[in-house]
């Protein structure tokens, strides 16, 4: 059992980050949710769907959620129809594992106002779509096509106060996808912390 | 006793700045000399201690993580250049790789330290370090480190002058574009380059560009014999014009900026094609419609219209004459062309990374030219006369019958059209710069041929003359109305001259064109043939020992005078925008910021680049549309000589200025403007949608 574990956790190391580009078909996943409820992709079919990697303890995850600007971006898009799922893709015994026991507080006490918080809790679908840093954002359109990847915003840094300055590419990605546009910025490089896998 | 002790306490812990704890590492900045010396430039760097395994980024972080920022915080006067990145190392986790410094690191900078400092009272300097340090987990941090420092008349090397040495030695070289080769396939860049003499083991290419390569994957390095060859994976999300970066090695450190070969030619608005893929006759095509078009630009006016001045002297009398006069102008300006080019290619092949204009980034020759168009000035006005024979309207340089003066101004209308480029020329020079001589030299030859056309076209049609007047007194008058627009000139050259000198440099030019005038006036004097002749041999010699002297000591001047640090570092303020001073890392960050970003490669001897400058930044509706979309402005002044900005117009496969450049967010390609701007091709440049 655990030569097959190492062996599997090689291939994925050897594999390294398969990124999903713009314009592909957003690959399908399974996971948990914060309340227990396995939650596909499949049944947001015909939604916007927004994919934010999470790692609670970031420092850059956390300039957007102690901000509240993070939460106010999730409740103006939920509000609009799109389903916006927060992932997690720490390994257990990595920084912002979370316990599928301790989800639902996390996501409560953060005030998290996505559609879901998603525990992939062994990194597989974070490596499918090239999940590298914490935050990083994916944008997938009604079709199921994969239209933004990238940053959460234009500045890099974990200061709070560079949220004003900043324009926020999934903000304008979304208003672009709704007034019927091509995004303004289909991609980006992300930045923040690693992805703990 | 105590006292004396304290102070001596303090002044010893001034000088040794102890290492600060930060977060996970230590800090510390250092300076390569133990004091500051007025107008000497100094290495500074911030030395990272980081805790085992703790690492801070590089300029681009790769997979993770957050370049270091450097705020600096300095006394009136002082500058601090942009930070000199170290080769970084390649820091895996689980597969994503992050560039980055463990252990020890010193980012250096270079400071500019004011000519008029006062010595005795020390200054502080101060940097805040903005930093995001990782092991396996990330923390922000935030260092604030202070240096005080003695002003004192020479430079003493400090303790830490060695380290800093090892590190300055380090540091990757600028490499021309053409050491490079890049070719690009589906998923890979692939990069083509000699070996270095000492052989190659190992190489690595770090991009500085975002979304350019895939930093998790292997690069692939194959030697064969003395050819290396990098297969670099790529990002499909962007496909830029050029790679920029740095590659190293066991045995190279490189600093890259290269464009991409045989990239498909687009033929968009604004765009402008790649000029190696350009053809020997679109060159040519291009280079004799720039020469054309050269003689509407504000540098040859002046000029101009003292060789059409000629052409109406000329007018009524015998054709073949009238049409050698022609043809020994263009003579006159294809030579110079020759000259020019030959000189460049000469200065090239020497290493020196010069650019068209080359010879105007000399105070010297400013100075030169200056002389000429003043005493050019001073002829057309009358006070002395060129020759041993005196005619009544024209001189040497304008009188019938001499070929010698059609030739001679030739010459000075190519000089003193050297500092505009017109259209389409900048791409035909920009092509020149990457052929082999001889059709270098071809290419300079349509150029000239092209701004001399006119010219001879209207000498071998003598009859499209017959609107002009009949040459009579009112030449006379007109003539010395030719003054004004070169004493224009003289002013503009003066401009350009205190720009690269200094105030007291320009005082200095004044004062040497005052003895110049004074020994023109003598000479002037000594023509008339009133006096007798030893009265008027005293009258030459003193005129030729005031001219020469004047001369001799302005030179002098001049010589001490180009030396003086640069004023246009940092940042200023024109027409209500700041304007950065620019750097490609900088261009980079402020990209990676996501920034919409406008450089502005200029010159103060470019006349076309004052033109463009005052028309477009003069409209408010551009000033408001660059404030309201926060559109970075960065100028890259090539008054002087500066390999980084020769290097970055190469890159654009330019070799002269202006040229102007706009960067907009999201997009890998970077949009040419074109040399003659308005304000509503930069307004619809900026409108425009994304992904046109």
């Amino acid at each position: 059992m655990i030569a097959v574990w190492v062996a599997l956790g090689a291939l994925t190391v050897l594999s390294g980050i398969a990124a999903v580009q713009t314009g592909d078909k957003a690959p399908g996943f399974t996971l948990t949710d914060q309340a227990g409820n396995p939650r596909t992709l499949a049944e947001f079919k015909g939604k916007t769907v927004v994919l934010e990697w999470n790692n609670p303890e970031c420092p850059f995850v956390r300039k957007h959620y102690e901000s509240g600007s993070m939460q106010a971006l999730q409740k103006e898009a939920t509000d609009q129809g799109v389903i916006w799922l927060s992932i997690v893709s720490s390994v257990p015994g990595k920084q912002g594992y979370l316990d599928p026991s301790h989800a639902a507080t996390v996501f409560k006490e953060k005030g998290y106002r996505s559609t879901a918080l998603l525990l992939d809790s062994s990194g597989q679908v974070g490596r499918t779509y090239g999940a590298r840093t914490t935050p990083h954002l994916f944008i997938i359109d009604a079709s199921g096509t994969l239209v933004y990847h990238g940053a959460i915003d234009s500045i890099k840094s974990a200061d709070p106060a560079d949220i004003p300055r900043a324009t926020n590419y999934v903000r304008q990605g979304l208003a672009d996808l709704a007034a019927g546009k091509p995004l303004r910025v289909s991609s980006s490089e992300p930045y923040g912390c690693g992805v703990k896998y | 006793m105590f006292w004396l002790g304290l102070l001596g306490v303090m002044a010893w812990s001034s000088l040794l700045a102890a290492p600060v704890r930060g977060t996970n590492a230590s800090l510390e900045l250092i300076a390569e000399t133990e004091n500051v010396q007025p107008g000497r430039e100094m290495w500074v760097g911030v030395k990272i201690r980081h805790d085992p395994h703790w690492h801070t980024y590089w300029l681009n972080p790769g997979d993770s993580g957050l370049a270091t920022k450097l705020t600096w915080k300095l006394p009136p006067g002082f500058q601090a250049g942009p930070v000199v990145w170290p080769v970084p190392q390649r820091v895996e986790i689980e597969g994503l790789v992050s560039y980055a410094y463990l252990d020890e690191v010193v980012l250096l900078t270079r400071l500019a330290v004011p000519a008029t400092l006062p010595l005795g009272s020390p200054v502080k300097l101060e940097v805040q370090v903005d930093y995001l340090i990782c092991k396996e987990i990330c923390v922000p941090g935030k260092t604030t480190l202070g240096l005080t420092l003695p002003v004192l008349d020479t430079a003493r090397p400090s303790p830490q002058a060695d380290l800093i040495q090892k590190y300055v030695e380090a540091v990757p070289v600028p490499v021309p574009a053409s050491a490079v080769n890049v070719t690009v396939e589906d998923k890979v860049w692939i990069l083509e380059f000699q070996v270095p003499s000492a052989g190659l083991k190992d190489a690595y290419f770090y991009s500085t560009q975002e979304q350019t390569v895939l930093y998790g994957e292997k690069q692939v390095l194959t030697l064969n014999g003395t050819q290396a060859r990098l297969r670099v994976p790529r990002d499909p999300a962007v496909s830029p014009d050029y790679l920029v970066g740095v590659l190293a090695g066991d045995t190279l450190r490189w600093e890259v900026v290269a464009p991409l070969a045989l990239h498909p030619v687009s033929t968009g608005p604004g765009k402008v094609p790649t000029p190696t893929s350009w053809t020997l006759w679109a060159a040519l095509g291009s280079a004799l419609f720039g020469g054309l078009i050269l003689n509407l630009m504000p540098c040859v006016l002046p000029v101009l219209s003292l060789k059409i001045f000629g052409l109406i002297q000329l007018a009524g009398g015998d054709r073949r004459v009238l049409f050698q006069h022609g043809m020994v102008f263009t003579v006159g300006v294809v030579t110079t062309f020759w000259a020019l080019a030959g000189a460049l290619l000469l200065l090239r092949a020497g290493g020196q990374q010069l650019g068209w204009g080359f010879q105007l980034q000399s105070p010297l020759f400013v100075f030169a030219l200056l002389v000429l168009l003043f005493g050019v000035a001073l002829n057309l006005l009358g006070v002395f006369e060129v020759g041993v024979t005196l005619t009544g309207a024209g001189g040497a340089v304008q009188r019938d019958g001499s070929l010698r003066g059609s030739f001679f101004n030739g010459v000075l209308a190519t000089v003193v059209a050297t500092p505009c480029t017109a259209p389409f020329m900048g791409s035909a020079l920009g092509f020149a710069a990457t052929q082999p001589a001889g059709v270098s030299l071809l290419i300079f030859t349509a150029l000239g041929v092209g701004m001399a056309a006119p010219y001879l076209i209207l000498s071998s049609q003598p009859a499209w003359l017959a609107f002009v007047p009949k040459p009579g007194a009112w030449m006379g008058t007109f003539k010395k109305a030719l003054a004004f627009p070169m004493l224009a000139t003289v002013i503009w050259l003066l401009h350009v001259l205190t720009l690269q000198t200094s105030a007291w440099g320009a005082t200095a030019v004044l004062v040497g064109l005052l003895g110049l005038a004074i020994g023109a006036w003598i000479y002037g004097w000594a023509q008339i043939p009133v006096g007798s002749e030893t009265q008027r041999r005293l009258g030459y010699a003193a005129s030729a020992l005031l001219g020469a002297g004047a001369l001799l000591w302005t030179v002098q001047q001049i010589r001490v005078e180009s030396g003086a640090p640069a004023e246009s570092v940092g940042t200023r303020v024109e027409n209500g925008l700041t304007w950065e001073t620019f750097s490609p890392e900088r261009v980079e960050q402020l990209r990676r910021e996501g920034r919409t970003v406008f450089v502005d490669f200029t010159a103060a001897w470019c006349l076309s680049c004052q033109v463009n400058h005052k028309v477009v930044f003069g409209s408010e509706e551009v000033r408001q549309q660059f404030r309201d979309r926060n559109v970075a402005t960065l100028k890259a002044d090539w008054t002087r000589r500066d390999p980084v900005i020769t290097q970055a117009l190469a890159a654009f496969g330019r070799n002269g200025v202006p040229l102007y450049v706009l960067y907009r967010p999201g997009e890998s390609t970077a949009q040419v403007l074109p040399e003659v701007l308005t304000p509503q091709i930069v307004l619809e440049a900026l409108k425009k949608p994304a992904g046109q």
